[in-house]
């Protein structure tokens, strides 16, 4: 086979080494793995955060942490988790893989794409240093609901390095999504039509698409709020003629397309690692990017169903409410096709598989839960109750999570040419699977029971005790399981053989076509690609006894 | 191998055709901007329509008509300079390009320079962002747009600067391209804010 290499464009860039090569790469993959490597140690900053908020509240009165560093603890658990963990890691992923998928060298704009890496670290630098200012760090939740955050309630710094912080990485997120927008437009490889795509690229086209069209809003109403707080502006003070229902309209109008933001990559990565393990095509597979770009598209319609509770009007209500079920629809069609995809299989139960059957029960109990607060009339009983902060945690914790390490598992051995370890990782999944549940499970119990999110402490006896313990345990398991992931990441790293191999999983798609790693410009060769599963192909052509299985 | 066949450049990747690299960046990222006015005016008709005067009760300032008229009469001729501009380019008119972006550059800033002594006229005259959300929508919504008309214009300083170096062709000017769209789009939002801010108040 000819394997001379495509020469590599003269673009007269000086070749660093060591750690220059990485602070000053432009080059996808290791752009991606600096996103993953970020974004996963913020995972667990915010882990310790929740740790600290689930001691406080493991009985009443623990006196554990003060109520001003407990609504610190909360709000930045939240707002680390969210902003810095689980929407970049998306991007991260989408870094390294989108264009080794599709076939291309590099991203369309590799420099933009480094300097939405490296905002990243510093939105983060201002967010955890608002924790050393006077005041302390943000306090209101990671909503920031006005008036709350108003200067006169909030007079600490600590909120506006928080609007500094978010700014700048919707600034990285815009131009990240932006880039991959371009990418998928104009550098699919020869063959790599828009219906041979991987689901996984087409569920980042999806998030790109709500990035570049919700996060924006979101800069205006968090300028508001800044302008409010700093420059005496008056858009959410009623006295003056403004409205704090302003800032929920447009705040939430961002961070319902967020939520999709937050969960469609680890569907597309959940959709890539079942059909591998099931040793079948997707079953489906259009279906499945019609119904990721339903939610994407319903997704803008329904961001008030978070604002039942401030009296809208009926139509509006109904329609929230009518909308957000639709929602359920697709979600539900994908469902099916990840079971169809499993029926009849045969299933190879490996770390990835078991993180992404993981995702689907987590995800499933989630989804189930978004629909019964849907519907208004339970929405007003359990509206800021413990059952929100439940079934957002199954949703986000037990699908994007899950969907986070089942990619992981799946893709490390391209990423550095070595398996990590699969006795470690199932141990891992157990205990992080049975901690969630535990952490989680009981927070239906309690809102059920009345008790309200975002306290800092509660009385005895109103039968929230045991349910809360429950919880505290559950969250240190899921510590436990992250501690068993750093050691099996760790060892794998330090002693493992480099002998993964390009294809460890026997895989579908472009990327485990080339050298785990990649080389720089990715492919030698670009293969022919005649479906959207051009490894699979080539198997069946070397391999003639393998039955070809119908794409479709 | 059949493989050998398919080792095609990256460079002959196919979508070559139809929108480049370059203009697709910008229209995406045109798009974007034009959410994040959209918010700003949400916001504006949110806190308009339950007010039940415009400009509220308590604010005696009234908008200027007729200079916000001759702003974007100025803004709209530096538009149309820029395309006439990026017309010269595509012909092989280096005279032209250069004469339309210079003229464009002049009139932008000309544009910034009435909007910030009317500022300096509205505040002495007592209208300041915290008169009521009425002052504030104001200062947010023209201040955004005079940001973006300063960004739009240090692009069109970066085309008039390469252009003086003959850094574009009849063929290759997708920088001046992308720049004078960008400054379009700029223009559009100001004919909005003109027309809601200004006008609509009066009618």
């Amino acid at each position: 086979m000819a394997t001379e290499a495509i020469a590599r464009p003269a673009h007269g860039a000086r070749e660093y080494t060591g750690l220059l090569a990485w602070l000053l790469t432009t080059d996808h993959k290791k752009i991606g793995i600096m996103y993953l490597l970020f974004t996963i140690a913020f995972l667990f900053v915010g882990g310790i955060l929740a740790l600290l908020v689930r001691l406080q509240l493991a009985w009443s009165n623990t006196g554990f942490l003060s109520q001003e560093e407990y609504n610190q603890f909360f709000t930045m658990h939240a707002s680390t988790m969210l902003f810095l963990f689980v929407i970049p890691v998306g991007a991260g992923f989408g870094n390294y893989l989108l264009p080794l998928m599709i076939g291309a060298k590099d991203m369309a704009y590799p420099r933009i794409n480094a300097l939405s890496l490296w905002l990243i670290p510093l939105a983060a630098l201002i967010m955890f240093s608002s924790f050393f200012v006077e005041g302390g760090a943000a306090q209101s939740g990671w909503t920031e609901y006005a008036p709350l955050t108003d200067d006169t309630f909030m007079p600490g710094k600590g909120t506006d390095l928080w609007i500094l912080g978010v700014q700048i990485l919707g600034i990285s997120s815009v131009g990240g999504a932006i880039n991959f927008l371009v990418t998928t437009m104009t550098m699919r490889a020869p063959g790599m039509t828009l219906s041979r795509m991987p689901i996984f690229v087409w569920m980042i086209v999806v998030t790109s698409v709500l990035v570049v069209f919700a996060t924006p809003v979101l800069a205006g109403v968090l300028t508001m709020l800044f302008a409010d707080r700093n420059f005496g502006t008056a858009f959410f003070n009623p006295r003056e003629g403004g409205n704090p229902l302003l800032y929920q309209q447009l705040f939430w109008f961002y961070s319902h397309p967020a939520v999709y933001i937050m969960i469609l990559p680890a569907m597309g990565i959940v959709s890539e690692v079942i059909p591998v393990f099931s040793r079948k095509p997707l079953f489906g597979y259009r279906a499945v990017i019609y119904a990721g770009a339903a939610i994407g598209v319903l997704g803008f319609t329904v961001w008030m169903h978070h604002m039942f509770a401030t009296g809208l009007s009926v139509p509006l209500t109904v329609w929230t409410m009518l909308a957000t079920m639709m929602i359920a629809v697709p979600s539900g069609v994908k469902m099916f096709n990840w079971l169809g995809t499993m029926w009849g299989g045969s299933i190879l139960m490996r770390t990835p598989m078991m993180f992404a059957v993981g995702f689907l029960f987590m995800f499933l109990i989630g989804g189930v839960d978004g629909v019964f607060h849907a519907v208004v009339p339970i929405d007003y009983a359990i509206n800021d109750t413990y059952w929100v902060v439940s079934h957002i945690h199954y949703v986000l914790f037990g699908g994007s999570v899950f969907g986070v390490f089942a990619g992981i598992y799946f893709w490390f051995p391209k990423f550095t040419g070595k398996l990590l370890d699969e006795t470690l990782g199932k141990v891992h999944f157990w205990l992080m699977l049975i901690g969630m549940n535990l952490a989680f499970m009981p927070m239906h119990i309690l809102g059920l029971k009345g008790m309200p999110r975002r306290i800092a402490d509660y009385q005895g006896g109103q039968g929230w005790e045991e349910w809360n313990l429950i919880s505290t345990i559950g969250a240190f398991i899921i510590a436990l399981s992250m501690l068993v992931f750093i050691v099996n990441f760790l060892k794998t790293l330090a002693t493992a053989p480099k002998d993964a191999g390009d294809d460890p999983w026997e895989g579908n798609t472009l990327e485990w076509m080339t050298s785990s790693p990649p080389p720089e410009h990715n492919f030698h060769e670009l293969p022919e690609i005649h479906s959207e599963r051009p490894a699979w192909d080539r198997r069946v052509a070397r391999d003639p006894s393998m039955t070809p299985t119908a794409a479709h | 191998m059949a493989m050998q066949a398919a080792a095609l450049p990256h460079a002959r990747s196919h979508a070559e055709e139809g929108l480049s690299r370059g203009m697709a960046g910008m229209v995406l990222f045109i798009a974007s901007e034009i959410m994040l006015f959209g918010g700003l005016f949400a916001g504006y008709f949110f806190v308009r329509q339950q007010a039940d005067t415009w400009p509220p009760e308590g604010v005696e300032h009234e908008l200027d008509v007729s200079i916000a008229a001759v702003l974007s009469a100025i803004l709209i001729s530096s538009s149309i300079v820029a395309h006439i501009g990026i017309l010269g380019i595509k012909s092989n008119r280096r005279a032209q390009f250069k004469l339309g972006i210079a003229l464009a550059i002049i009139l932008g800033t000309a544009f910034i320079g009435g909007q910030i002594a009317e500022w300096f006229t509205l505040m002495d005259e007592g209208l300041t962002a915290g008169s009521t959300v009425y002052g504030s929508t104001f200062y947010v919504i023209t201040g955004f747009h005079g940001a973006h008309v300063i960004a739009g214009l240090c692009m069109l300083v970066v085309v008039f600067v390469r252009a003086i170096w003959n850094d574009f062709t009849p063929t290759r000017h997708l920088f001046a391209d992308a720049a004078v769209l960008y400054w379009h789009f700029v223009d559009v939002v100001w004919v909005f804010v003109f027309t809601v801010l200004y006008v609509t108040p009066k009618l």
